[in-house]
């Protein structure tokens, strides 16, 4: 603690408070405090975030994406759901889809709220702080070696802070049918809060499983602001197959700093989709290992933005190794003064012969204010590869809007099908029937959303 | 009353004047046939009907059921009854064939003051015309026009139109794009919607489509008007002469 302490003073104050208060706790009360590995990476984490600093719009990563607002806010740590007497959640802001639903509240498992009776034995769905009492050597193989926290500094600051998330491991071979799906809670009474879940999920050789993971938030329109800094670690086995999808449908209160690493084997599929309509500024960072030869990434993704909300999706796919697919497929509509960053960057290395890697961000904007900050990125050093990247930004097509109203559509609803479809496209990658019905369901959701902000703006 | 009358019509794109004067009637029960070379404004001619954008009328009217439609916007044209049969039908990305079907049908419903299509009852009406018109559920299923091929769109327009059941139907170089098949099926398509009460305007390049689609009256449109009218056999004149002749009389 003391190390940490001289840290937070020697750095050059851009900590500012909430965070350094992140870094300030008493390690042995901490989950896992007792254990070697865990406190060195937290003193890891903690390190890694003071040479950062939170980066600025100096920072190439952190360009389009600027910080300045969220560091004026007093975030105090955040409680869990215990704590806050959370009893239910608010109803139809997760996926609605049959699954094995798990709740956690500010990171931390609510177990009153959570499912676990019908999971099948090959699955396990542990909190993070009980498996870091019960089966540390569980966690230890990939905690912090998935998500760098030398290259994203907020992954450091997750990582220094370590205090609870969920854990998802399928046993070799399983099959599981029937999705688990994490409910991730942002919840703030009186002051503005922040909180850390911090994720690992393990697929075993040849398992297959679909992960869901709905990110909302229990508080008001006018509550109090919440941060939510998350890691989810990914490991898929050879031969093993995840279906990995998110909704971030957080209130407007909310801001939302997100990682997701992954690293994906041999023979083995990695299949994402991530769905963001809320917050107030949201940054989710996609990194993707292919670390196996003939392993397949599909990530694919949308989001919608009005009002001045921001969504930053920055990927970054690394092919390090022969005879890999990687296709992402990222679609944003953005109205309002809505600001949308997709930054996407493609890794071949030498040896990754064969690689077969494409990239598609489009955008329509809807209003005069609506911005976008496109940047596909392909780095190559192998000489016999397939790779692509698109990026499109403009408004609505005329030709079909055209179209749908010389067959009787009214103009506002020809407009409404054309931007649902727009998103639509992108969720009709969706494998599975139920999971796209439930993510066109809250595009749905959305845009009804929209047009009421339209409607009391015209008002 | 006349089901469409087209008054010394003159219309402009980008401030270019296409339509100079165009004069046309069609009865209900009648099937025109609008022949002429490329450039001579047939599409434009059909987009100022449906009412696109851009396409500014500068004189004349156009009336239809006695009605000037200079103030009724696209949709209300087509809720209406006055439908365009697309050149080009357009490819919507992720609007499900049938939601748009379903949304366009219930447009209509609503402008005549009725309730929503009972959804047996659009399933029903859909497979009928699908039969008729040999489209396979897995185009249905497939986004608008999604990756149809030139006959496939040409099909699902025919489909659309059945669906809709207009009561003035401009067919815009229906004809293009089509192999001999596709024409067929589509002309059937079309026949059957011939009745008493029902226009149409066919817009076309070639005598191919009239074996296949009767008119009662052909019309030769050049230099943005109609230079010669008459029955169908004006059809087999045009195609034996060419359209130089007729060019020159427009100019």
């Amino acid at each position: 603690m003391a190390e940490t302490q001289s840290l937070t003073t020697a750095a050059t104050g851009s900590v500012p408070a909430p965070f350094a208060a992140l870094l300030e706790r008493a390690p042995d009360t901490l989950p896992g405090g007792r254990i070697d590995w865990v406190r060195k990476a937290r003193e890891e984490g903690a390190k890694l975030f003071l040479a950062h600093g939170v980066p600025t719009v100096k920072v190439e990563q952190w360009k389009y994406t600027n910080l300045r607002a969220l560091l004026k806010i007093p975030f105090q740590v955040a409680d869990g759901a215990a704590a806050l007497g959370l009893t239910d959640l608010p109803a139809g802001d997760a996926l609605t889809v049959d699954a094995h639903v798990l709740v956690f509240v500010n990171g931390r498992f609510a177990p009153e709220l959570s499912d676990l009776e019908a999971l099948p034995a090959a699955i396990r769905v542990d909190s993070l702080a009980k498996l870091l009492e019960t089966e540390p050597h569980l966690v230890e193989p990939w905690f912090g070696r998935l998500a760098d926290a030398g290259t994203l500094p907020f992954a450091a600051l997750n990582q220094a802070g370590l205090l609870d998330g969920f854990a998802v491991r399928v046993r070799e071979g399983a099959m599981i049918e029937r999705p688990v799906h994490i409910v991730q809670v942002s919840a703030a009474e009186g002051a503005p809060t922040v909180h850390q879940p911090r994720n690992l999920i393990v697929l075993e050789a040849g398992a297959s499983a679909t992960v869901l993971e709905s990110w909302i938030g229990a508080t008001h329109a006018d509550g109090p602001q919440t941060l939510r800094n998350s890691v989810t670690e990914v490991y898929v086995a050879p031969r093993a197959n995840l279906r990995h999808c998110i909704l971030q449908n957080l209130p407007e209160t909310a801001y939302s700093i997100a990682a997701t690493a992954a690293k994906v084997e041999e023979g083995a599929v990695y299949d994402s989709f991530v769905l963001q309509i809320g917050g107030k500024l949201s940054r989710h960072d996609l990194r993707v290992e292919m670390a196996g030869e003939h392993a397949e990434a599909h990530l694919n993704g949308a989001y919608g933005a009005m009002g001045d909300q921001l969504m930053d999706t920055t990927s970054y796919i690394d092919h390090a190794v022969p005879c890999c697919t990687s296709n992402e497929v990222y679609k944003g509509v953005l109205a309002d003064t809505a600001k949308g960053v997709f930054q996407g960057k493609i890794l071949v290395r030498r040896p990754a012969q064969k690689t077969d890697g494409n990239q598609l961000h489009k955008a329509l904007l809807l209003d005069r204010g609506a911005e976008v900050n496109c940047k596909p990125e392909l780095e190559i050093y192998a000489d016999d590869v397939k790779c692509s990247h698109g990026a499109t930004a403009g408004e609505m097509d005329a030709t079909a809007l055209f179209y749908l109203r010389s067959r009787g559509i009214d103009p506002q609803t020809a407009r409404a099908l054309l931007i649902e479809g727009f998103l639509d496209d992108v969720v009709d990658r969706i494998a599975s029937e139920s999971l796209r019905q439930a993510f066109a369901d809250m595009i749905h959701v959305w845009q009804d959303r929209r047009l009421a902000a339209a409607s009391r703006s015209a008002a | 009353m006349p089901l469409i009358e087209i008054q010394d019509l003159h219309a402009t794109v980008d401030g270019k004047e296409i339509i100079k004067g165009l004069s046309l009637t069609i009865n209900p029960g009648e099937v025109h046939a609008l022949m002429g070379p490329n450039g001579a404004g047939k599409s434009t001619l059909s987009n100022v009907i449906a009412g696109r954008e851009g396409y500014e009328v500068t004189g004349g009217r156009v009336l239809f059921d006695g009605r000037d439609i200079a103030d009724m916007e696209a949709d209300e044209r087509a809720t209406a009854g006055i439908f365009l049969a697309f050149q080009y039908p357009v490819e919507i990305p992720g609007v499900a064939t049938t939601t748009f079907l379903k949304a366009a049908m219930n447009a209509k419903r609503r402008a005549h003051g009725e309730g929503e299509i009972d959804a047996m009852q659009f399933l029903k009406l859909l497979r009928a015309q699908q039969k008729e018109l040999d489209i396979p559920d897995e185009m249905i299923k497939r986004p608008v026009n999604m990756g149809y091929s030139g006959g496939e769109k040409k099909r699902a327009e025919a489909l659309q139109m059945a669906m809709l059941q207009p009561r003035f139907c401009i067919l815009d170089e229906t004809d293009s794009g089509l192999d001999i098949d596709a024409l067929k099926v589509v002309s059937d398509g079309v026949n059957k919607l011939r009745t008493a009460e029902r226009g149409f305007l066919v817009i076309t390049h070639y005598q191919r489509l009239l074996n296949y689609i009767v008119p009662d009256f052909v019309h030769v449109f050049a230099g943005g008007r109609i230079v010669k009218s008459g029955g169908k056999e004006l059809a087999l004149e045009l195609e034996e002469k060419g359209y130089a002749e007729f060019a020159e009389q427009a100019a």
